[in-house]
């Protein structure tokens, strides 16, 4: 079981704050460091945050991406640099441009539009060249504007590892279907932990309240879930979460007396 | 007077037996290096889709480059401006702005690769359109009030991109004063803080685009940001082109062969303004700048080049900050 903080929203937190919640992050023991952008409100820059993060902790760095509003080449090519630049520390969580978002970048979001975003970044992402002939998207276009280029292509570098972690966000419509057949986690919400069973063995993630109780992420974990994001907005919250989750959730036979903070 | 240090591609070239990786890594390294050695800034540069890796994904990096250092500029000088969608470069560009306290600066260009329009779904024709559309919705953008933008390429209803950057006005834009010169100084001077010089341009190209940048702004105040080609050596000039050589030859004709030219022969090109020989001749050749545009010059040199070992450009880097203290007196 791995537990990270986060995902910290880019929205509420200055940047400073962002800075001592990542330090908090590292001497509390959490695996990883999540933000999430809200492009909807006009806070972007994901990816931008997670590869700041990474060259300040030792930590994996995750980021929640909006999909849906730009291209998913763009996206691929950014998750591969942080990848590369963090030494193999990203993770990336993809959920569909809110309404506000489509309205703000003129995108029209749809699940099938999403489909094939999340089948373009994977087939980005595994280094390999190739095309993508879709309603949405064409890659390479070879518009009749365009000079003769090949009819493959491959994003260059690659991720550093050899599989980036990339969750969909299950509220996204057909997102079981999508992860299943692109190999890709799930990252459920709280209120949804009840659906954290019979994925058909995709990885699934939790989003989890700061406050939430060591044995109720037990009891899910039996059911599948390997990751738990912990919802935690200051230092001290950070701390105590780690206190009361990592120790239990990462040895769980262990005894009470060695647990007990 | 400035000193900077680029553009950085992170060009992996064919049997170099190291990864993007370690590239990535030393490039790092080098930012701090750059800080350490008294200098003022750190640019990176744009291609996607290229056999040996040239930086795909620029802000990402820059990011990364602006968590190791605490001083220096990080900016894009060579980022393809008409690939990208302008509310998502300006969410990101603010973004940086943030979180580096103000140390980030967006330098856009055209695009010029087939291959790289292609896989964008984007046509040259449209390149110098959606240049200027782009700038000017990342102006009202980073003006931190509403505003709405209808134009031939984007369309863009009534928004707020909040939070506002730190930076007044926003990050500050740098374009290259690329193509005619009655086109590109102008483009700069109308939509930019600054303007980019490229390295291959000679003297006499210079001075005609900083004069035509000049007279469309009305002034001579405007930040001028000329990239030159170069290295330095304690023994001097010979001794400084042979570290870069080799380097500078696999650089300069893959630009070649992207723009369909012969390889360059005459290496190294005596038209280029390069920046050659020892942190004194070095000096004299920077305050050249100083002397014809005045204190508003923020010059930038290339001293890493694909393939050189990171030793190499760590010495480069410590020289050319000697060179930039002399300079500066």
């Amino acid at each position: 079981v791995r537990i990270a903080l986060g995902p910290l929203p880019l929205a509420d937190l200055a940047p400073a704050e962002l800075r001592r919640l990542a330090l908090a992050a590292v001497s509390a023991g959490y695996d990883a460091v999540w933000v999430r952008e809200s492009r909807g409100a006009g806070f972007g820059g994901g990816l931008a945050a997670a590869s700041f993060i990474a060259q300040l902790v030792p930590l994996r760095a995750g980021a929640l991406v909006e999909a849906g509003l730009y291209h998913p080449l763009h996206l691929a090519e950014d998750i591969a640099v942080a990848d590369v630049a963090s030494g193999g520390r990203i993770e990336v969580a993809l959920t569909h441009g809110s309404l506000a978002a489509a309205r703000r970048y003129g995108a029209r979001p749809s699940g099938s539009r999403f489909a094939e975003e999340v089948a373009i970044v994977s087939e980005a992402l595994s280094g390999a060249h190739f095309s993508h002939q879709g309603r949405h998207f064409r890659v390479p276009a070879n518009l009749e504007a365009n000079g003769p280029t090949p009819t493959r292509l491959a994003i260059n570098p690659g991720p550093a590892q050899a599989r980036v972690p990339l969750w969909l966000a299950a509220r996204v419509p057909r997102a079981s279907t999508l992860a299943r057949r692109h190999h890709h986690g799930l990252l459920l919400d709280w209120e949804d932990r009840r659906r954290a069973v019979d994925r058909g063995r995709v990885p699934l993630a939790l989003a989890c309240p700061a406050g939430v109780d060591a044995a109720d992420l037990l009891a899910i974990a039996v059911g599948g879930v390997r990751y738990f994001l912990v919802d935690a907005r200051t230092s001290d919250e950070a701390t105590a979460a780690a206190r009361r989750l990592v120790a239990p959730l990462r040895m769980p036979d262990l005894p009470d007396w060695v647990l007990a903070d | 007077m400035k000193f900077g240090v680029g553009d950085f591609s992170g060009q992996l070239p064919a049997g170099s037996g190291h990864s993007h990786r370690e590239i990535y890594f030393d490039l790092l390294d080098q930012a701090r290096l750059i800080e350490g050695a008294g200098l003022d800034s750190m640019w990176v540069s744009e291609h996607h889709f290229a056999p040996d890796g040239y930086m795909p994904s620029v802000l990402i990096l820059a990011a990364a480059a602006l968590a190791r250092t605490e001083r220096i500029t990080i900016g894009t000088d060579r980022l393809s401006a008409s690939l990208h969608h302008p509310i998502r470069l300006a969410e990101d560009a603010i973004a940086l702005d943030l979180m580096s306290g103000g140390r980030f600066v967006l330098g856009l260009s055209l695009t010029y690769r087939q291959e790289e329009l292609t896989g964008f779904h984007m046509v040259l024709a449209d390149e110098v359109d959606r240049l200027e559309e782009l700038a000017k919705v990342l102006r009202r953008a980073f003006a931190g009030k509403p505003f709405s933008h209808r134009g031939k390429h984007f369309d863009i209803p009534r928004v707020t991109i909040t939070p506002p950057p730190l930076t007044p006005g926003g990050p500050r834009l740098m374009i290259a004063g690329d193509g005619p010169v009655t086109e590109g100084p102008g483009r700069a001077a109308r939509l930019a803080d600054a303007m980019m010089v490229d390295p291959v341009l000679p003297w006499a190209d210079l001075e005609r685009l900083v004069e035509a940048y000049d007279r469309t702004r009305g002034d001579s105040q405007g930040e001028i940001a000329p990239f030159v080609y170069g290295g330095l050596h304690p023994d001097g000039r010979e001794a400084a082109w042979r570290e870069v050589a080799d380097g500078f030859r696999y650089m300069r004709h893959n630009y070649d062969r992207w723009m369909g030219k012969p390889p360059t022969a005459e290496l190294p090109p005596a038209s280029y303004r390069l920046l050659l020989g020892t942190p004194a001749d070095v000096a004299q050749q920077a305050l050249a700048y100083r002397a014809r545009f005045g204190d508003r010059v923020h010059l930038v040199l290339r001293l890493n080049y694909p393939g050189m070992p990171a030793a190499a450009v760590a010495r480069q880097i410590s020289l050319w900050g000697e060179a930039a203290a002399l300079a500066r007196g």
